[in-house]
């Protein structure tokens, strides 16, 4: 009998841990049954959706994918050690089992924005689901404009994939490509000073024509739009992930929903990826 | 995973030892148990103890009455990583400071229990929790001690995370069971809608009033809403007061209903 229960976990085996900054590891996973692998690609079009990492007796995390869905035979997650479950995820090594359930939420609209420039703008942890889209949005290259990435964080130490980006900056230099690292607590050589949205200004994207893809603390979100609407972005245009405790995944919980009775969203299920308009009219998404 | 050894220490201090034969009766885990951690102090199993030694987790049990209970705890606070207050004893006091609060005398205490003219070779003192004494990590408890959520403690522990603690009522894990309310349905004073849950709803099960052994839950506020309800099936609210006296002595909540009703307000 085919077990076709959306809430029963998956067993995966850790394939490879790379330690990211001092406090954020990077987890190469793929499920021990390839029949499970390959549902999970199957379900997995859009970047930035996110799983349920699940150990058994200890508890649930949710944690947004990392790996582009154009990555076959694993997906990446990135995990800050912060609590009760990530202390003992970021205690696992390669070879290691962890049950996952998902794809869940509903990732960003990739395919409404062919033909546009894209502008990432990126806070802290916030890099770790936009690098899937920028990876993603790197794989179809043909299909999109400009793309400038703008990663922030803390201090030197603490930007999410450093190197890969300043990597992947010189492969694509002159092709459009374009990566700002700017970090806002300390001076140092190589990387800018200063929060992200001052940036702005340098991306080479046409603000009539383009998309702004944005993850980070929803403090710093009103700030930012302001900023880009000001700039002449189109405001249907402009995407937010709002992260919540989402529990289930599949809407039925509770634990994530915003809006009254009469209009509710659930971010495990409508989000977490929003638009601008969105936003506007559930404003505690912002809280 | 790379596993540590773990180095566990079980203290007692003034109480009825329940707890900790609790645990010695997780008769078919014991062996797994044993090998996972290292016991450096448990006086009820073996008496290679030694309180001295450095522990990675402290379970400490029963409440603080006397001088030495209170030098104790005070010495393992600093030779332990984590200090667990294991037992309604450690957590909330217990049954011995059921009167606490409430004119409560330990000379009176004394004489009625001992008689006149009795004298104790130890200095003796109003039952405290331990967290009143000491900095307490984790909670757990229990009249005596659930031995499943013992286990998943001592999981999260050799797992080198922590234990969720238990925030909602015993109401909740009622429902879950499907029972019927014994409050609504058959007028008994049970105390499940603010006793920390994690008995699994025993008592309701049975049919019976919740005795509130697990102490109340943190940041209660539904005093007045139970006196009331109390008050409306018959039974009187200083009554039900007293009763949540029981095991919930330190409870200011509790604590200043009481005084209200004793004055009559």
């Amino acid at each position: 009998m085919p077990n076709n229960n959306p809430l029963q976990p998956k067993k995966a085996v850790i394939k490879k841990v790379f330690k990211v900054t001092p406090t954020e590891k990077m987890f190469v996973i793929s499920f021990v049954d390839p029949k499970d692998q390959e549902e999970f690609e199957r379900n997995y079009t859009r970047p930035a959706r996110f799983v349920q990492v699940n150990l058994p007796g200890i508890g649930e995390v949710p944690i947004s994918l990392c790996s582009p869905p154009t990555q076959k035979g694993f997906f990446a997650l990135t995990i800050r050690r912060v609590g009760r479950v990530t202390t003992v995820i970021h205690n696992l090594n390669e070879g290691d089992y962890v049950w996952i359930r998902g794809p869940y939420g509903n990732g960003f609209p990739i395919d409404e924005w062919k033909g546009r420039d894209l502008l990432f703008l990126s806070a802290g942890l916030g890099m770790a689901p936009l690098r899937s889209v920028f990876l993603y949005a790197l794989d179809n290259r043909w299909d999109y404009g400009n793309i400038t990435l703008i990663n922030s964080a803390r201090t030197k130490r603490d930007l999410l994939y450093y190197e890969e980006l300043e990597a992947i900056a010189r492969t694509y230099k002159g092709d459009g490509v374009k990566v700002i690292q700017t970090v806002t607590r300390e001076e140092v050589e190589g990387v800018c000073k200063g929060r992200c949205h001052l940036y702005i200004p340098q991306a080479n994207v046409d603000p009539k024509n383009s998309v702004v893809i944005m993850c980070g603390p929803p403090r710093m979100y009103q700030s930012i739009f302001d900023e880009v609407i000001a700039r002449g972005f189109d405001p249907d245009y402009i995407y937010a992930t709002f992260e919540r405790r989402m529990r289930c995944g599949i809407g039925k919980c509770g634990h994530c929903n915003v809006g009254s009775s009469d209009s509710m969203l659930y971010v495990c299920k409508d989000g977490p990826v929003f638009s601008y308009r969105q936003v506007q009219r559930y404003p505690e998404l912002m809280e | 995973m790379e596993k540590r050894e773990l180095r566990v220490g079980f203290y007692p201090t003034t109480s009825c030892y329940g707890c900790q034969l609790n645990v010695l009766n997780i008769e078919d885990k014991l062996i797994d148990i044993f090998t996972e951690v290292k016991i450096v102090c448990f006086h009820m199993a073996t008496s290679a103890s030694k309180i001295e030694e450095s522990v990675d987790v402290a379970f400490i049990e029963g409440a603080v009455v006397t001088e030495d209970d209170e030098e104790l705890v005070k010495k393992v606070r600093e030779k332990a990583k984590y200090v667990v207050a294991m037992g309604t004893c450690a957590c909330h006091g217990g049954v011995q400071s059921a009167n606490i609060g409430a004119g409560f005398s330990l000379d009176e205490a004394i004489k009625t229990v001992y008689g006149e003219n009795f004298q104790f070779d130890m200095k003796v003192m109003p039952p405290r929790p331990l967290d009143k004494v000491i900095d307490v990590d984790f909670y757990l408890p229990g009249c005596p001690i659930e031995k499943e959520e013992f286990l998943y403690f001592l999981a999260t522990f050799i797992w080198s995370t922590w234990p969720e603690q238990k925030d909602f009522p015993v109401c909740q894990e009622c429902r879950q069971k499907g029972n019927p309310c014994v409050v609504i349905e058959e007028g008994k004073p049970c105390l499940g809608p603010f006793t920390t849950a994690g008995c699994g709803a025993r008592c309701p099960s049975l049919g019976l009033p919740c005795m509130g052994c697990r102490g109340p839950i943190k940041e209660i506020q539904r005093v007045d809403a139970m006196a009331k309800m109390m008050e409306k099936n018959g039974v009187d609210p200083l009554e039900a007061l007293k009763r949540m006296k029981v095991f919930g002595g330190h409870s200011d909540e509790i604590i200043e209903k009481f005084k209200s009703l004793v004055r009559g307000e």
